[in-house]
């Protein structure tokens, strides 16, 4: 066994030790973190145009984005979106009302809404972090699992903590894919349950994208039970499509689908 | 170890004999580190991992936890409160009965074992489900002749199942798990013993059932945390093995069919049900057993000889044309039809794969295609100029080459429609999905399948001049032999069809019912280019950068006036005109019946948005693809 040297586990030293496979069908990671179901809350400005409902001092930046709209001056933005009703459920999967994103997430998100975001620092918070996704999980995975993606991707895995709770998390990873493509991967994401429809999930997924981005990425993928709608809805509403069908992907028979998001 | 009756490979699923102790004869020579460990481990800071360099993701991912039950499969087998059986020890303590058997039992044990068949068949292992019945791990001993013959029968009939679908070849991990964990397969009874035993008995009736042992290869599998597979339930297994039956009766079919065209066309229709991996694996070995003659008779140079000559008549391969026994001509063609073997022979296995991995493998075979493609033009142009002194008046310009198009264009559309049926795009993709059907692929289908019944046309018309004593007056007016007709029908019928859809997309989008979204990281022109990427590995057609798509899709530019009104009317005529075209059919399929339904109500749905039904409604149109996996109804909330 080569023992490694004092300090934790840094992305590049392991990179050269790990054998990493190249391709994500070595492994099969089950995620089925319960999400936010990606309610937007809309607001109408002066014009009843929707934007996001975002904080005042951001309204000059709000006024530039609605002016980069690029429907039609004619053309009418609808109203709120209602979340709540079963039937309404499609037009959010397959809807294309316009989402602006908040406009503070061109910033770095330190604190939102009493939610502080903050990225891995160190094994005391891997326990936290492994009961919130293990209780989502119908298959167990060992702390190997998680030690493998957190210690190679500190930089990759975020936390948003309520105060010292720990109520949100994401853990990724991003190496080259078929020797071409810089893939990064969303292995698991979960948020209690006490704190969904707060826009956490996504904010954790927006993090995590741009720290990909600052690495080099060119896609970030995940997959996702077929029938896990709300999963489908958060990363939709980001801008992720299904670039794949993949058949009794899940032991219980289910279909997966491969969402991607293509960076470049 | 393996006693010369046994089935079964050697494992203990107990792990310890049968008086609970550990077994002194083991094969392991344990030592206890366990203080050592603890205080090397100690020696460890927080967060530091020591590992192999071997230790990478899958490993990672399969890791478990000894002794933890809920990671450890193995501890399952140490932790139930009744044992886990094997042959000997359900025998031992009368679990199971070799002799004796009532019918009901028989019954029982005979229609779990086929429902252990279907399950398996359904893509799980092996060992969780055939192996979990106790009297295939010894079926020599068994003293009733019935349950006797049934169960090496049902050993043999895996072997031969695993034998077809391995040779098929197209499955994936999904579909079928071949491992057979070192189990004797009754190798030694032959198929016409193990059918004779069979017909020495025969009873009916129902259900009880000893004899099986979920828990009995638990110790076979790889490591990992406990996994159950639910066994089919024996009704439902009933049903799985008649729709097998039904859809192998199907594949005995298959001989009758002439061309290749033809047979790619029946085997995406059966495919188009999702037929099981063992179906699509005989279906694949009829057309193709293993000396790769097709139908074990001709060659499949012959074979597609034949079915370009349907297609095309290329001069070369048509016996009236002097460039016919031109040896030259034969050496090109024959050189070139070399190549034409390993991508066609692809073509057809791409249909034996499940609905989803074909996605894939259309897109894949696309650059062999037009390799293919390019070489036959070159061979086109040396027959053109040795034809054109032989035969003035004839052409090959194009000939086989236009065929080899043919197949192209169909690959990339069944690639772009495979998209629909896997529920893949998003909305806000189907104005340049639909663009892309309508005004190229199905433009240049369109053209392609014209020159070729122009070839068509032209070679019967050199066949009538040169009978002698024939007036030309009277054959102008004969009736073509060979036409493709049917086959531009339908390719016109398909461009309306997304013709429409595509300019419905368009005026919605113009209505405000259809908003471009606009995301922080996503960006159009990027998505596009990776959901047409596989295309920019043709070179005919040519592939349409995203830059090239909006100018030639602006409307600002080729119709300044354009309304969402107006629009709508230019979808309504393109339903119109599909519904007319596939009425035309004398004989329609169910697919052509199920299209005219679509185009029908769509094109009702269009008439009354052009009426200015739902004028001020932002709410999108749902896109129903319950009717059609491919064309969906559209409706207006």
């Amino acid at each position: 066994m080569i023992s490694e040297s004092e300090h934790p586990l840094t992305g590049s030293d392991v990179n050269k030790n790990l054998t990493l496979p190249t391709s994500i069908e070595d492994s099969k990671p089950r995620i089925e973190g319960k999400i936010p179901n990606g309610k937007i809350n809309h607001l109408n400005d002066e014009n009843g145009r929707i934007v996001r409902n975002i904080s005042t001092d951001q309204d000059n930046h709000k006024m530039d984005l609605v002016a980069q709209c690029t429907c039609g001056s004619g053309v009418q933005h609808s109203n709120e979106v209602d979340n709540d009703d079963e039937s309404s459920e499609h037009l959010l999967c397959e809807s294309v009302r316009r989402v602006h994103i908040e406009s503070q997430l061109e910033d770095d998100i330190k604190e939102i809404d009493g939610i502080s975001y903050t990225v891995y620092e160190s094994e005391k918070q891997m326990p936290d972090i492994m009961r919130l996704i293990t209780k989502d999980l119908s298959e167990p995975y060992s702390i190997y699992t998680y030690r493998y993606f957190i210690h190679n991707w500190p930089k990759l895995c975020f936390l948003a903590m309520d105060k010292e709770k720990c109520v949100g998390a994401i853990v990724c990873k991003l190496d080259m894919h078929k020797k071409m493509v810089r893939r990064g991967y969303i292995a698991m994401l979960a948020v209690d349950a006490d704190y969904r429809r707060k826009q956490i999930g996504s904010r954790l997924v927006m993090k995590a994208i741009k720290g990909m981005i600052a690495d080099d990425c060119d896609e970030v993928v995940l997959e996702t039970e077929i029938t896990n709608k709300a999963a489908l809805r958060l990363y939709e509403n980001l801008g992720f499509v299904r670039d794949k069908r993949l058949f009794r992907y899940y032991l219980n028979g289910v279909d997966a689908l491969r969402l991607k998001l293509w960076l470049r | 170890m393996e006693g010369t009756m046994q089935t079964q490979p050697p494992s203990d699923p107990g792990g310890q004999g049968s008086d609970g102790r550990v077994d002194s004869k083991s094969r392991y020579d344990w030592k206890d580190i366990t203080e050592e460990f603890m205080s090397s481990a100690s020696a460890l800071q927080m967060g530091e991992l020591l590992h192999d360099t071997n230790f990478g993701l899958f490993e990672a991912m399969s890791a478990i936890e000894m002794m933890d039950p809920k990671m450890d499969a193995g501890m399952m087998c140490n932790q139930i409160q009744r044992k886990v059986l094997t042959f000997d020890s359900a025998l031992e303590s009368g679990a199971i009965k070799i002799k004796d058997l009532s019918i009901p039992e028989l019954i029982g044990i005979m229609d779990t074992s086929l429902a252990c068949l279907v399950t398996w068949l359904e893509g799980h292992s092996l060992a969780q489900t055939v192996f979990t019945n106790l009297f295939l791990h010894n079926p020599y001993m068994i003293d009733d002749k019935c349950l006797k013959a049934f169960s090496i029968l049902m050993l043999k009939l895996v072997d031969h199942i695993r034998d077809r679908v391995n040779r098929a070849g197209v499955f994936e991990e999904e579909d079928f798990q071949s491992l057979t964990y070192g189990f004797k397969m009754a190798a030694d009874v032959t198929d016409a013993r193990a059918t004779g035993m069979m017909k020495e008995v025969d009873k009916n009736d129902y259900p009880t059932i000893m004899g099986f042992e979920p828990l009995v290869n638990q110790r076979l599998l790889p490591p990992t945390f406990p996994r159950y597979t639910v066994i089919r339930s024996r009704e439902e297994a009933l049903g799985h093995i008649e729709g097998l039956l039904y859809r192998l009766q199907i594949v005995t079919t298959v001989p009758e069919l002439t061309t290749f065209h033809i047979i790619m066309e029946a085997f995406q229709e059966f495919s188009k049900s999702s037929p099981c991996v063992l179906s699509r694996s005989i279906l694949q070995l009829t057309l193709l057993p293993v000396n790769k003659r097709v139908f074990g008779v001709h060659t499949m140079v012959d074979f597609l000889k034949d079915t370009i000559r349907n297609f095309i008549a290329p001069p070369v391969l048509s016996q009236k044309s002097a460039l016919y026994n031109n040896s030259q001509a034969k050496q090109y063609v024959d050189a070139w039809f070399v190549q034409v073997v390993r991508p066609f022979t692809a073509l057809v296995q791409i249909t034996g794969h499940n609905r989803a991995r074909q996605r894939d493998k259309w897109a894949h075979i696309l650059e062999d295609l037009s390799a293919l493609q390019e070489e036959a033009d070159k061979v086109d142009a040396c027959l053109h100029q040795m034809l054109t002194k032989m035969e003035p008046n004839r052409q090959h310009i194009a000939c086989l080459g236009n065929w080899v198009l043919y197949h192209t264009l169909q690959a990339m559309i069944s690639y772009l429609l495979a998209g629909f049926e896997l529920e893949l795009y998003a909305t806000y993709e189907y104005h340049y999905v639909y663009w892309y059907l309508y005004e190229m692929l199905y433009s240049w289908l369109i053209n392609t399948l014209h020159r070729a019944d122009n070839f068509l046309l032209e070679n019967e018309t050199m066949a009538d001049s040169q009978q002698k004593g024939r007036s030309n007056k009277k054959n102008k007016k004969k009736k073509r032999i060979k036409t493709l007709n049917k086959e531009i029908t339908l390719a016109q019928a398909g461009q309306q069809m997304f013709g429409g859809y595509y300019k419905a997309v368009m005026g919605f989008r113009l209505d405000g019912k259809m908003q471009m979204p606009e995301f922080q990281f996503d960006c159009e022109e990027v998505r596009y280019s990776h959901r047409f990427q596989p295309f920019t590995n043709v070179s005919t057609p040519p592939y349409i950068p995203y830059v090239q798509y909006k100018e030639m899709s602006d409307l600002n530019r080729y119709e300044p006036d354009a309304t969402a009104v107006s629009l709508y009317g230019a979808a309504c005529k393109c339903f119109h005109q599909a519904k007319s075209l596939l009425e035309s059919f004398h004989n329609p399929s169910e697919e052509v019946q199920a299209m005219i339904k679509v185009a029908k109500v769509n094109f009702v749905v269009m008439k009354i948005l052009m009426g200015g039904h739902k004028k001020d409604s932002q709410e999108p149109p749902v896109f129903d693809f319950t009717s059609h996996p491919v064309y969906p109804t559209i409706k207006m909330v």
